[in-house]
């Protein structure tokens, strides 16, 4: 038996109808995001910090999957202008992105986070 | 062995299954999946789990290991692995094995990736974040394409066979015998086919015995029914679109010839075809040419057609409503399925087939066979629904058994009845006694759920059909041209349904059923 408020039945309605309304199945993958998420992030900032902009790509293209299991909409679509900057080599484009959607998606993460018991 | 046994479900091999099955006996199917992120591993087992045994993989290396090292009905492979490029790993698994059906999972649906992947023959791609059922529903296809491009035809003229994972094509009256040898004539033939025969009488197994005797077996084997898909719908899937080539094309899909280049294509129910996609279908015969909906670029393709009907085409073509030229096409070879009544001899011996099916199946050690009485009425009754009836029947005896012989008590009302009147078998089975129009579905429902019907979801269905088809009728005061046009189906069809359900168009436009 889940701990799911309405409110967060509410919030995460779309991820609730992609399992079928299997409240455990949610919780399940929400502690797999709480688990992988937050590193991924950590590890995406490095990657651009340090320059790697095709390993910066690929990394957010794979947080971009994680997350859109729960959100599809902003901040989880702003990742894909990150993306394409990384693909096309834009180092200050890709810095300047990932600083405006830092925050939003670490508070997704902890949102999704709340999900598990 | 009780005596008066005179069918024994002979299979003497144990028979315990405690996973589900499909039809072709195999157990539980198995899917590969292949992706870097856990949540989409953690779902795919948790949504698949009840119709497939899930092995993982995390990336590519992993992922073509496993592969070598197992037996898989399908496989989900992500475009992006972190070790090495989907493609890569798809072209790999495809030089493993070139029947396999590879799904594609990108969270870009319209990428360059996943069209190529899909012009080199991968079976569809789903986009990300995937959800349970229309995941469920895609794998489920692509596991019965394996099956049916997979297990084999085995055609044979005796009762028996060492085989039990293949589908056998029984029959040794001469029908059949012209059967089976016009499938070993012209299978390696790389020409068109057409297979024509009632409903039920096996045309798609036709195909594929076709397809596994042909130059083409290690390549795609795809089967579209015309007649499940509208015609604006039917169009896209045989030759795909370009984005934006109607409301909701919202990236490039590429269709059936496309996916199926140097394959075998099964299009079933040809008769029910829109005449543009007629057209657009008699010059890929003529010349393997033919463009996207909504496209310009002119593609080739070698595909190889096998097409069936029960519908009377030459008919259709008087009428208007089948090229002339597209016939001709298509019926350079024809291969004529007899139906049931007429190679009646062969019942006994489909008999004692689908009760080693259904006795393995069931799990039934118990069960030894049918009393002669059974065996008689079954091969006395006309089988309008042919085979497919008769497996149905015999399914349903088997599953209901109590005691090891099945004896006339456990058949349907239908069989015992038509020996007490031969003509029952040729009568049409749901002609609707109830005066008010449709209102009779709950009670022909209820009746033959009573009479243990095995063939309940075509007689309700079409009842269901009988009645909308003459409400609409009413409707344009019998004017078939709006009525089709209302109905969304062709004019050819709503004729055929008009003729086969004897709807009586009177001259002062009431219409009767």
């Amino acid at each position: 038996m889940t701990q799911i408020t309405q409110e967060q039945k509410n919030q995460f309605s779309a991820a609730l109808e992609r399992v079928a309304g299997d409240e455990e199945m949610l919780v399940m993958l929400a502690e797999i995001v709480a688990e992988d998420a937050p590193p991924m992030l950590q590890k995406l900032e490095h990657q651009l910090q340090a320059g790697e902009l095709h390993a910066s790509s690929q990394t957010a293209h794979a947080l971009k999957g994680l997350l859109s299991t729960f959100e599809t909409r902003a901040p989880v679509d702003r990742l894909q202008p990150l993306i394409d900057a990384g693909r096309a080599n834009e180092s200050e484009t890709s810095k300047e992105l990932f600083v405006s959607i830092k925050g939003s998606l670490e508070s997704l993460i902890v949102q999704i986070e709340q999900l598990t018991p | 062995m009780p005596t008066g046994v005179a069918q024994q479900a002979s299979d003497s091999q144990p028979a315990i299954h405690s996973q589900p099955q499909s039809k072709w006996f195999k157990a539980m199917p198995s899917l590969l999946v292949i992706d870097d992120d856990r949540s989409i591993l953690a779902f795919v087992e948790k949504s698949l789990a009840a119709i497939a045994d899930v092995e993982i993989a995390a990336n590519g290396a992993d992922g073509l290991e496993k592969f070598r090292s197992g037996q898989f009905d399908a496989v989900l492979l992500d475009i992006q692995l972190p070790d090495q490029n989907g493609l890569a790993v798809y072209c790999e698994l495809r030089e493993l094995d070139r029947q396999i059906p590879i799904i594609f999972m990108t969270v870009d649906a319209a990428s360059d990736t996943a069209i190529e992947a899909m012009q080199l023959g991968a079976f569809d791609y789903i986009a990300k974040p995937l959800s349970s059922e229309p995941l469920r529903d895609l794998v489920e296809k692509a596991i019965e394409q394996r099956q049916i491009s997979s297990v084999p035809v085995a055609i044979s003229a005796d009762d028996e066979s060492d085989d039990h994972s293949a589908e056998l094509f029984i029959g040794r009256s001469p029908a059949m015998l012209d059967v089976f040898k016009a499938i070993g004539k012209v299978a390696k033939q790389d020409v068109p086919i057409l297979i024509r025969g009632e409903s039920g009488t096996g045309k798609e197994l036709v195909a594929r015995a076709l397809y596994q005797y042909s130059h083409r077996s290690d390549e795609v084997f795809l089967a579209v029914n015309c007649a499940a898909l509208p015609d604006n719908l039917l169009e896209s899937e045989l030759f795909g679109h370009e984005k934006g080539a109607f409301t909701g094309a919202e990236s490039r899909r590429i269709g059936k010839f496309e996916q199926c280049n140097g394959g075998t294509l099964f299009l079933d129910e040809i008769g029910d075809m829109a005449p543009s996609v007629q057209a657009k279908v008699l010059r890929v015969l003529q010349e393997q040419r033919f463009e996207r909906v909504g496209g310009n670029k002119e593609l080739t393709t070698d595909v190889r057609i096998i097409a069936a009907t029960n519908r009377p085409l030459e008919q259709m073509v008087i009428d208007g409503d089948y090229r002339e030229d597209l016939l001709y096409r298509l019926n350079g070879v024809t291969i004529q399925l007899p139906p049931l009544r007429d190679r009646l001899t062969d019942v006994p011996s489909l008999i004692q087939f689908f009760l080693v099916q259904a006795k393995r199946e069931f799990n039934k050690p118990d069960l030894e066979g049918l009393s002669p009485e059974a065996v008689k009425l079954l091969t006395n009754y006309r089988w309008p629904g042919n085979v497919r009836q008769l497996r149905a029947v015999i399914r349903r005896c088997v599953l209901d058994s109590v005691m090891p012989v099945i004896t006339p008590d456990g058949l349907p009302v239908e069989v015992t009845r038509s020996q007490i009147d031969p003509r029952i078998g040729n009568e049409h089975p749901s002609s609707d006694p109830t005066p008010v129009p449709g209102a009779g579905l709950p009670a022909l429902v209820r009746r033959l759920l009573e009479n243990r019907s095995t063939n309940l979801y075509a007689e309700a269905t079409e009842y269901m059909e009988r009645y909308v088809i003459t409400e609409v009728l009413k409707d344009t005061n019998g004017n078939q041209s709006q009525a089709a046009e209302i109905l969304g189906i062709t004019r050819g069809k709503l004729r055929d349904r008009i003729t086969s359900f004897n709807i009586v168009l009177k001259s002062d436009v009431t219409v009767e059923a």
